[in-house]
């Protein structure tokens, strides 16, 4: 029994630690995809 | 010319294989869970504590391999300074860092119950470590200097120089008595754990490989518009006149072809 709480304990962990290096990245990826659209956008109205 | 071609050929094969990358590692981490979990013996000896080799082992494999690829990614940099050899290792990092910070985590909670401690200064786990703050060294390194090129050499630097860590991670458990134990699937002489436990450690690996992947095109793509919106960021400053242009050689290739001139 207490070596099931190992067991669940890393993959909790290691499943976790995953899902948040994925997630992070794919909400940055995100944010920085629009930023640059928008100032592309701006670049071509502008004309610089 | 050459350099920015290879940005678009990069730019057009990670659009291509990032989501086969992520939905291999969607399927193989459901079947390796499943093998883990129902589909393999519990060990002899080890009993249920043998499950968390599924996650451990591919972890250290990993950290170690994508230190590898950062290293030769640096050294590649050094010699043709070519854009993508600085940005590959800055995307791989923290991926490197996090298969570091399981592969020590997983080790200590699977260390407790068998070797009934959480930690011992053993020359496996001590080179587990340093390969743990190498990752944050160059992290620390290539964000904290203001100009970023000058963190990128030093940087690069680092990585060349902590490549010697990966033989005595290797080899530690050959060359000195250790707690942990030797090398069980890479040595000479064949993998000495029974296929139904190995099985379902190559498919986690597998599932741990398109991950990696897909995370990584997807920072590397994350590292081309963070250098883009700077690029445009600095043309937009220089239209104004608020500053001289501070815009690189190296931004042709990732800005792409120049805008038309407006009429206004």
């Amino acid at each position: 029994m207490t070596h099931l709480f190992f067991v669940y304990g890393s993959y909790g962990l290691a499943l976790g630690a995953l899902l948040t290096l994925t997630l992070s990245t794919i909400f940055a990826w995100r944010k920085a995809k629009k930023q640059c659209s928008l100032m592309e956008k701006q670049r071509d109205r502008a004309g610089f | 010319m050459y350099r920015g071609a290879k940005v678009s050929v990069f730019k057009a094969f990670s659009r291509k294989l990032k989501p086969f990358a992520f939905a291999g590692a969607f399927v193989l981490f459901l079947w390796g869970l499943w093998l883990a979990f129902w589909g393999s013996p519990v060990d002899y000896q080890q009993g249920e504590t043998v499950r968390i080799m599924y996650v451990h082992v591919p972890s250290s494999w990993f950290a170690v391999g994508v230190y590898a690829f950062m290293g030769i990614g640096a050294i590649v940099g050094f010699i043709w300074r070519h854009p993508l050899a600085d940005m590959a290792p800055k995307a791989a990092a923290p991926i490197g860092l996090t298969l570091t910070f399981i592969s020590l985590l997983t080790g200590a909670l699977w260390g407790k119950p068998m070797w009934g401690t959480w930690w011992v200064w053993d020359a496996r786990l001590t080179s587990m470590l340093v390969l743990f703050f190498l990752y944050a060294g160059y992290l620390f390194l290539i964000g904290s200097h203001e100009d970023s090129a000058q963190g990128l050499k030093a940087g690069r630097l680092l990585l060349v120089v902590g490549l010697i860590n990966l033989p005595i991670i290797k080899f530690s458990v050959d060359w000195w008595h250790t707690l942990h134990q030797p090398a069980s699937v890479f040595r000479s002489g064949g993998a000495a754990i029974h296929s139904s436990l190995l099985w379902p450690l190559m498919v986690m690996a597998g599932a741990y490989a398109c991950l990696i992947l897909g995370v990584w095109l997807l920072r590397m793509e994350l590292e081309l518009f963070k250098r883009k919106a700077r690029a445009l960021s600095s043309l937009q400053q220089e239209s104004w006149g608020l500053s001289p242009s501070s815009s690189s050689p190296d931004l042709a290739p990732i800005l792409g072809e120049p805008p038309q001139k407006s009429s206004l």
